[in-house]
């Protein structure tokens, strides 16, 4: 396999090769001079490449992915070159390449601790919002405006929460 | 600079020089990263939006009554010195003190709470104190994150909870984490067997300054690896029983060397103090592992008590930049050296030299055993 010629850490040119099997799983390593002593990578035996540097995501089941996210541009190459994600939306954007990622990395797959408490009732409504406005399409599909101008009391009360929520916060 | 100076001239102390020492135990610290939705992470944003961030992090932060009287700092604004001064107080991060433009810290007057903002999150909140008081650092930081909750509007999902920058701390987006001096398991070359096996619990140890920095002194940071999946109970009893199992094998450990090599840890320990008390160049390195020697003989009784206490302040204000803090200048290497072999010298100038017809283990091994809440 021809190594990459590019540092992993910047764009030099990678010098240095390294390779390290922890838990049956390889970990390579391509950088130049430079990186490594940033990185303080000094201690050959205190060294895991898997815990110095961000997990690398394991590439294999994750077949290209070119979309970048619609928020803040960021690009799945870009989550492979840095370890880390551009900005809160990339969750819901990466999603399926974190489930992945995740899965190696921790306990569980699903959060289980503590949540605040306004988010979740954000998100809550959010959800509930998207609910009642699909189903406020298929009234209106069905010629059921009853049920429509109902549900859309219903949505513009559920906006109103909403507002309400990020108020509590500005006061 | 002013506030630099009215946070530290104070008789103030940080958790790590903060009396009520124990033996093995410097100190407990939890940490939690947040983020706002609307904004990118730090890394991935320009200046403009982390000076956004910064501001409004740092007036919510202004009005929780959990973190005042504070100072906060704009990195930018401060020297290379100041900034490593905050690090070795533990106060901020490597990473941070990087100084990217638009990011900070919030530290209260305690010296034991501090919020970084726009680090590699655009909260980190952490707490510590001297002992392993996890119960009270948990509830500090939980009534802390709270109160920003209020205030601030956090990336929060579903399913994968707190949202953070690297998926490596999703979820609770908590790491509690301790440092041990643990001498005896160094000595005995059984650092390695364990780190190993507590890797095997999702607990992991790096050395002093975090991150993959060498275990100066035999201290260790010991914390959680994983974050999603479990609550944050959970997270901080497997570390509480680590560190327990742990702090029992140091204890083994140093029963075995005084009983097995009682003349050469004797030898050691005395050398040690005759270094720090007679040398004229130390090098942080040399003075670190020195005297987490005395610091062991302290544990152990062999000299006064009261040495774990002096030892645990020198730890920190023989850093390069407590020195040349002190000294209100910059200084070379050379001239730090010396003027640690001075303060060294002038602390130590009364401690009575090392006896081990004193020696006993009992003392101070039950006391921070009994120090762990059983009842979790």
């Amino acid at each position: 396999m021809a190594r990459p010629e590019q540092c992993s850490h910047c764009n030099k040119k990678a010098t240095i090769h390294f390779s390290q099997i922890v838990n049956n799983k390889v970990y390579k390593l391509d950088m130049c001079e430079e990186c490594p002593l940033k990185k303080e990578v000094i201690d050959p035996g205190n060294f895991s490449i898997s815990e110095i540097f961000d997990p690398q995501p394991k590439v294999t089941k994750i077949t290209a992915d070119n979309s970048s996210c619609p928020t803040c541009g960021f690009t799945y190459k870009d989550f492979e070159k840095r370890g880390r994600l551009g900005c809160p939306d990339c969750f819901n954007h990466f999603t399926a390449a974190v489930d992945v990622i995740i899965k190696d990395m921790h306990y569980g797959v699903e959060h289980n601790g503590k949540a605040p408490e306004i988010a979740l009732k954000r998100v809550g409504l959010t959800k509930e919002i998207r609910q009642v406005r699909s189903d406020l399409d298929a009234a209106i599909t069905n010629e059921d405006f009853e049920q429509a101008a109902i549900l859309r009391d219903k949505i513009v009360e559920l906006e109103e929460s909403m507002t309400a929520l990020s108020e509590t916060k500005a006061s | 600079m002013t506030s630099i100076n009215q946070l530290f001239n104070r008789e103030q102390s940080s958790a790590l020089e903060a009396s009520g020492s124990q033996p093995i135990v410097l100190m407990g610290r939890i940490r939690l990263a947040r983020n706002l939705n609307g904004f990118f992470f730090p890394g991935w944003s320009d200046r403009n939006q982390r000076e956004r961030v910064f501001n409004q992090c740092k007036q919510a932060i202004e009005n929780v009554p959990q973190i005042s009287p504070s100072v906060n700092f704009d990195i930018e604004a401060l020297d290379e010195m100041e900034r490593m001064l905050l690090v070795e107080k533990h106060l901020i991060s490597k990473e941070l003190s990087e100084g990217q433009p638009g990011s900070g810290v919030v530290i209260h007057e305690s010296q034991q709470t501090s919020i970084m903002i726009n680090e590699e999150d655009h909260l980190r909140i952490q707490v510590m104190s001297p002992g392993l008081a996890f119960d009270e650092l948990w509830q500090s930081a939980n009534t802390l994150d709270d109160e920003l909750e209020k205030r601030l509007d956090y990336a929060y999902h579903e399913k994968f909870g707190y949202i953070t920058a690297c998926p490596t701390n999703l979820g609770t987006a908590m790491r509690a984490s301790a440092m041990l001096h643990l001498p005896a398991l160094v000595v005995n070359k059984e650092m390695e067997k364990v780190v190993r096996a507590v890797n095997q619990l999702g607990i992991v140890s790096r050395g002093l300054f975090g991150e993959s920095s060498d275990p100066l002194g035999s201290i260790f940071q010991i914390s959680n690896q994983q974050t999603l999946g479990e609550t944050e109970d959970v997270i901080i009893q497997r570390l509480h029983h680590v560190l327990e199992t742990i702090i029992e094998q140091e204890q083994y450990a140093r029963i075995r060397l005084f009983e097995q090599d009682r003349a050469k840890v004797m030898d050691r320990i005395s050398r040690a103090f005759g270094v720090l008390k007679f040398s004229k160049l130390l090098s942080s390195s040399e003075a670190m592992n020195l005297l987490s020697l005395l610091r062991l003989a302290s544990d152990v009784n062999v000299l006064p008590v009261t040495v774990r206490e002096i030892v645990d302040s020198l730890f920190i204000q023989i850093q390069p930049a407590h020195l040349q803090f002190s000294n209100k200048r910059v200084l070379d290497t050379e001239a730090r050296d010396e003027l640690r072999a001075l303060r060294v010298k002038e602390v130590l100038k009364d401690i009575p030299e090392p006896d081990e017809i004193s020696l006993d283990f009992e003392g101070s091994f039950n006391k921070k055993v009994d120090n762990f809440d059983r009842s979790r």
